[in-house]
């Protein structure tokens, strides 16, 4: 039991609301909504060594279950509710906790939290103060999305990002574009929440048998799924031919309307279409969060939810078809990236290409997809944090970066903000030795594994992705015909200032580090995977059975 | 110790691009040329300890542990050095020469203003390419191997104020690419098919690319999985060829000439394009079962060292003349290569084209820097038409670029004349075969033939830019001077080396006995010297040099008849294959993306907002109810109430 949790979820709430109230024109909030932003980034990495200090052990790890290595779960976080569904009073008990997946992705939220922060006090010209209070009010609720540890609080926070986000979307971008952006965000979403929560609340109810009142816990719960699984695997072994039948007829909705919410949050083809949008019509700045943290919140309810949860089901009909998606995604996000002329809107493509790679070590299942999915969550939520805030930087001393014009020669303009863009582009095409490449080379040879035909359409996805990072560098970055003045009205004429170029230095070294010894990020969440493997790849195996198997979970 | 020395082999190189960064990151200081040069300097003494003391060891390889890269669900993946006598003879190349063009950079580079970034990244490659060299595992050879194409895209992209120069150097990191995602694919694949394959302990996906491993699980998969054993193949042979710019992906070699020229000896001619050949080297135990594979290679090489060379004969600009000489040699390697597709030939395959391989790397790095004296001395013009008769300009160089273009053209007894006839002998020695002879001797053949078209247009160049009446560009200025002294050391080694490397190393067989060391490459099945191939070749030198000379006194435009013109005219242009690639290829591909960005926003997006006001039709409808007058709301409720009661009565 840890008051960190609490803290680190309330924290920015209250701070956040504080400012909203109180915050005035905002000049004055500037420190107080840093030094928040700051000691959540602070307690992120304190969270990270309490949940590396809490080995599990080696008995524990034989249990394939979600487990929550630092917890917080107090009695008076108890819902009774006076109806009884199948004969059981209902009596949730929430939970917050961390496990290393959940660690990492507040040390995600924690960093880009920070960055943009930074990056809004200087960016940021007008309503500065309700700015920096939704910033953190949406840091918060993204935090309490990754330390819930119970149906229902994971539902309220995943659907509480939304209202910080739309206001923040609506009130700072493009004029007229994020009024119908927002619109379309918002209804995307809802589109998408509706069957989830469905889904939510059908595993819920199953969860309840004559002899078992029902659970919103994820750890029983997955338990409960890993039980019934092997059963049915067991019995389809032993001849029954109806036992997966019976099981998918319990499940299979289930997972359709998960996976339905879920990937409508993770832009799965054709279902994508809002994120461009958004992503070109919010300001940068606000992109940034959205691109390196909000997106990846589908990718958080798959792996937290759909994989341990329901995995049979999620064999059966999902995990061809997203697989299949997500290299399909791959292809087409860069291939579209190439062919547009806002660099906002490159961006934007190449966020769906770089899903689709997450999307792909998801749906191998193996422990070595799951990996590479969890860090290349992370990974692309630093890289293209780090973009999006560059771009947002270059308008700032440009306006528009359209790709149209070549040679437009920035880069003797600005060379600090050019070497960290070709950084930045670098380890975002998956460059050896940068962090990109660590996540895709896992995912990849998850997905190996499983269907040849993916990897070798993703493969595809290394050459494409590095032609439109490059053209971005080639055509923004270099040649010398370009403009010799700043062009903005907002005359920023110099290179980065050590308030801009901190942060991304600080980020860039994150990607230097992790690509060059990934085995200290993934120690932090190999229990964790491992356990939710021993759920999830069993079911794999049983659906599909010419799967190469390797004899390591012993 | 040895482990300490070989790991100081590339951390001394990672040390200097460290602190040639910082001194880049600080406004650029004139002292970065001090960390690079001591660095590399050291490295090479470093490989010269590995390779005195015998660091291959007893058994022929010896692994030094470094540190865990992965470990996801027990499966790992070291960052760990192998060393043999195979990557040591490379290594001595690369540190050497490397050491060498730094010292010779000093000077040439000294006042660009991105002198402390162009050593960074100069030693970030020399330090990927040595890492490349000593992998164990064929997953960390592909890391430095994208390591190295990196460093060549930053160094050709130096002058990233040219516009040239950017697209030169877009345009060969993405040629690379194409390339190294079928090298990857195949890296995956093959980790596949050793976990499919019956018998191979392989519980490790990472550790099944262990070289050793891969080895011993070939046997295996060649009986139970051929096909996907060849597909492996193929698809590592193509990670080969885009590196090492042979025919289809040589197209990025020539233009990345716009890098400085100290980089475009080291890189570009000595060390990193030669890669390919190393990974085929180091693969020949698994290609040895694949054939086919081995015959595509000696076909590719066979094309490319005459197209090459073909197009080489009628370049005006004295760096692209040796670029593409360099694909020619180049696709000699992979001839001498490809000639292991025949049973006990392999061994002497590979080293054969491991001399030629050595041996050009001095002379084609001395011949580079020889143009760099052209090009400094010449203020930055290259283009031979508009210079000429050097000779008393640049006495030196004058006579440092004879040796290395005799050296290239093959004349007796300079270094190239004993490699290129190894690979000769060896392919002479292949079309005896009966299966696969006819072919090899066709490749002997352009083997010939390309060797007198080597000797025609190296002397051809040389005697363009050094003799006949002195000419001088504008550019030049005033005083266009010989190069200094730490120009010209360097290039003193390298001529040294371009003299002696090949009587030194081949008619004595220290190389082969030396890389016989080497568990794949045991000496097995007799080679036999030909002394006819040598005469050959050996002639045909000197009447290319004649030849050559010969054309260097006429002008360029005393084209006589119609099929000499077709043939010059296809040269100059590059037989039009950069031309094809755009038409076939990236037009094609940039249309499509532009198709589906237009599908993307106009048929998936419009598509998906016409479906969300659906639901507003309804709201529509509802707004014609909800008009805010109180009597139709009054109306409506009686009515509600009215069927309510009509309900309750009537249950």
């Amino acid at each position: 039991m840890t008051l960190l949790i609490p803290i680190l979820i309330l924290l920015p709430l209250f701070i956040g609301i504080g400012i909203f109230i109180f915050g005035g024109k905002g000049e004055s909030m500037v420190g107080l909504a840093l030094g928040a932003s700051a000691l959540v980034l602070g307690l992120s990495i304190l969270l990270l060594f309490q949940v590396l200090g809490a080995t599990d052990g080696e008995n524990a790890l034989k249990e394939a279950t979600i487990h929550a290595r630092v917890s917080f779960a107090p009695d008076w976080l108890q819902i009774r509710l006076p109806v009884s569904v199948g004969g059981h009073e209902v009596q949730w008990q929430l939970q917050f906790g961390s496990d290393g997946i959940g660690a990492l992705m507040v040390l995600l939220t924690g960093i880009v939290g920070f960055a943009t922060m930074v990056m809004a006090t200087i960016q940021i010209k007008e309503r500065l103060a309700s700015y920096l209070a939704l910033l953190l009010i949406t840091q918060s609720m993204l935090l309490g999305v990754f330390l819930s540890m119970d149906l229902l609080s994971f539902y309220l926070f995943f659907e509480a990002v939304l209202l910080p986000l739309i206001l923040l979307i609506n009130g700072w971008g493009n004029q007229k574009e994020s009024q119908q952006a927002s619109r379309k965000f918002l209804l995307y979403t809802l589109v998408g929440s509706v069957p989830m929560v469905l889904g939510l609340i059908g595993i819920a109810l199953q969860s309840d048998t004559p002899d078992r009142a029902s659970t919103v816990s994820l750890e029983a719960l997955s338990a409960i799924a890993n039980e019934t699984q092997q059963a049915a695997i067991n019995a389809a072994a032993g001849g029954d031919k109806f036992a997966i039948p019976m099981l998918m007829e319990k499940e299979g909705w289930i997972v359709l309307l998960l996976l339905l919410g879920f990937g409508i949050k993770l832009a799965i083809l054709p279902l994508h279409t809002w994120l461009p949008t958004t992503y070109a019509a919010a300001h940068p700045n606000t992109t940034a969060l959205i691109a390196s943290v909000v997106a990846k919140l589908g990718v958080f309810g798959i792996i937290r939810i759909v994989i341990p949860l329901t995995p049979l089901a999620l064999s059966t009909t999902g995990q061809m078809l997203f697989g299949g998606l997500g290299a399909l995604a791959i292809v087409y996000g860069a291939m579209v990236a190439l062919s547009q002329s806002d660099l906002r809107k490159v961006l934007a493509y190449s966020s769906i290409s770089h899903v689709g790679f997450i999307t792909l070590g998801l749906m191998s299942m193996n422990s070595e997809g799951l990996s590479g999915a969890t860090i290349q969550m992370f990974n692309h939520g630093i890289i293209t944090c780090g973009m999006f805030l560059l771009l947002g930087m270059l308008e700032q001393r440009q306006g528009k970066v359209s790709l149209d014009a070549q040679d437009q020669g920035f880069a003797s303009l600005y060379p600090k903000l050019s070497v960290l863009l070709v950084f930045f582009t670098l380890a975002g095409a998956g460059l050896p030795g940068l962090n990109g490449f660590v996540g895709e080379l896992l995912a990849m040879t998850g997905m190996i594994r499983v269907s040849g035909i993916f990897v070798a359409i993703a493969v595809l996805g290394t050459v494409l992705g590095a032609w439109y990072g490059l053209r971005i560098v080639q055509r923004v970055l270099f040649g010398s015909s370009g403009p010799a003045k700043p062009r903005n009205a907002l005359l920023v004429s110099t290179d980065l200032s050590v308030r801009e170029f901190g942060p991304l230095l600080a980020m860039a070294f994150v990607c230097l580090y992790i690509g060059v010894r990934p085995q200290d990020s993934i120690q932090l969440f190999d229990q964790d995977v491992k356990r939710i493997v021993r759920i999830s790849e069993p079911s794999s195996k049983a659906i599909h059975p010419e799967i190469d198997t390797l004899a390591q979970t012993k | 110790m040895h482990s300490l020395f070989a790991w100081m082999v590339p951390i001394s190189p990672l040390l200097g691009c460290i602190a040639c960064t910082i001194l880049s990151l600080r406004g650029d200081r004139k002292i970065a040329h001090l960390p690079a040069i001591i660095s590399l300097v050291f490295s090479a003494l470093f490989t010269i300890c590995l390779v005195l003391f015998g660091a291959q060891g007893e058994s022929g390889n010896t692994l030094f542990e470094g540190y865990r890269y992965l470990n996801v669900g027990g499966l790992t993946l070291d960052i760990s050095l192998k060393v043999d006598t195979l990557c040591l003879s490379l290594l001595v190349v690369v540190t050497s020469i490397s050491a060498m063009i730094a010292i010779y950079s000093k000077d040439y580079m000294h006042d660009d203003p991105g002198f402390a970034r162009y050593y960074a990244v100069f030693c970030g490659f020399v330090f990927s390419m040595t890492m490349l060299v000593l992998s164990h595992n064929l997953l960390m050879l592909y890391a430095f191997w994208e390591g190295v194409g990196t460093c060549s895209y930053l160094l050709i992209g130096f002058w990233f104020r040219k516009p040239s120069a950017a697209k030169a150097a877009t345009k060969a990191f993405l040629v690379n690419r194409v390339a190294d995602c079928f090298f990857l694919f195949g890296i995956l694949l093959l980790a596949y098919t050793m976990g499919q394959t019956q018998g191979v302990d392989a519980a490790n996906f990472f550790a099944r690319l262990d070289f050793t491993n891969i080895f011993s699980a070939v046997p295996l998969m060649a009986t139970q999985h051929p096909e996907l054993l060849t597909t492996i193949g193929f698809l590592l042979m193509i990670g080969a060829i885009g590196k090492s710019a042979q025919f289809p992906f040589h197209v990025w070699l020539p233009d990345a000439m716009e890098g400085p020229t100290p980089v475009s000896a080291l890189i570009h001619a000595a060390t990193m394009v030669t890669a390919g050949v190393y990974l085929m080297a180091r693969l020949s135990p698994l290609t040895e079962s694949t054939p086919a594979v081995l015959s595509a290679v000696a076909w590719l090489g066979g094309i490319t060292a005459f197209i090459a060379a073909w197009m080489a004969l009628f370049q005006d600009d004295l760096k692209r003349v040796l670029a593409y000489s360099t694909v020619s040699q180049l696709g000699y390697l992979f001839m001498a290569l490809g000639a292991g597709a025949i049973k006990d030939l392999m061994v002497v395959a590979v080293t054969a084209a491991m001399f030629h391989l050595v041996t050009h790397a001095f002379f084609k790095a001395l011949l580079f820097l020889s143009a760099g004296n052209v090009m400094h001395a010449m203020g930055d013009i290259i283009d031979m038409r508009q210079f000429g008769g050097l000779r008393k300009v640049l006495p030196k160089t004058n006579i440092l670029f004879l040796i290395g273009a005799a050296a290239l053209a093959g004349l007796p007894p300079l270094a190239g004349f004993f490699s290129k006839d190894g690979i000769l002998a060896v392919l002479a020695d292949a079309s005896k075969d009966g299966e696969y002879g006819n072919q090899f001797s066709i490749l002997l053949g352009i083997g010939f033939v390309t060797a007198l078209m080597t000797a025609v247009y190296t002397s051809r160049a040389y005697f363009r830019t050094f003799h006949g009446n002195e000419k001088v560009p504008d550019e030049a200025g005033h005083h266009a001077h010989e190069a200094t002294n730490v120009m010209l050391s360097p290039m003193l080694v390298l001529a040294i080396g371009a003299v002696l490397a090949g009587l030194a190393l081949g008619p004595t067989h220290v190389l082969g006995n030396y890389l016989g060391q080497t568990p794949a490459l045991h000496a097995h099945g007799e080679h036999h010297e030909e002394l006819w191939v040598m005469a050959v070749s050996g002639i045909l030198a000197v009447v290319g040099i004649g030849i050559g000379y010969g054309l260097s006194k006429l002008g360029p435009s005393t084209a006589s008849s119609g099929a000499w013109v077709a043939f010059a005219d296809f040269g100059r242009n590059r037989l039009y294959i950069d031309w094809v690639y755009n038409f076939l290829l990236v037009a094609p591909l940039e249309w499509f993306s532009r198709l589906l960005g237009w599908f993307d926003t106009n048929v998936i997006d419009s598509l998906a907002m016409q479906i969300a006001s659906v639901p507003r039709l309804f709201g529509l409808l509802g707004q014609r109810v909800q008009n805010g007058r109180l009597p139709g709301y009054s109306y409506i409720t009686a009515v509600g109430i009215a069927a309510l009661a009509v309900w309750i009565a009537t249950r």
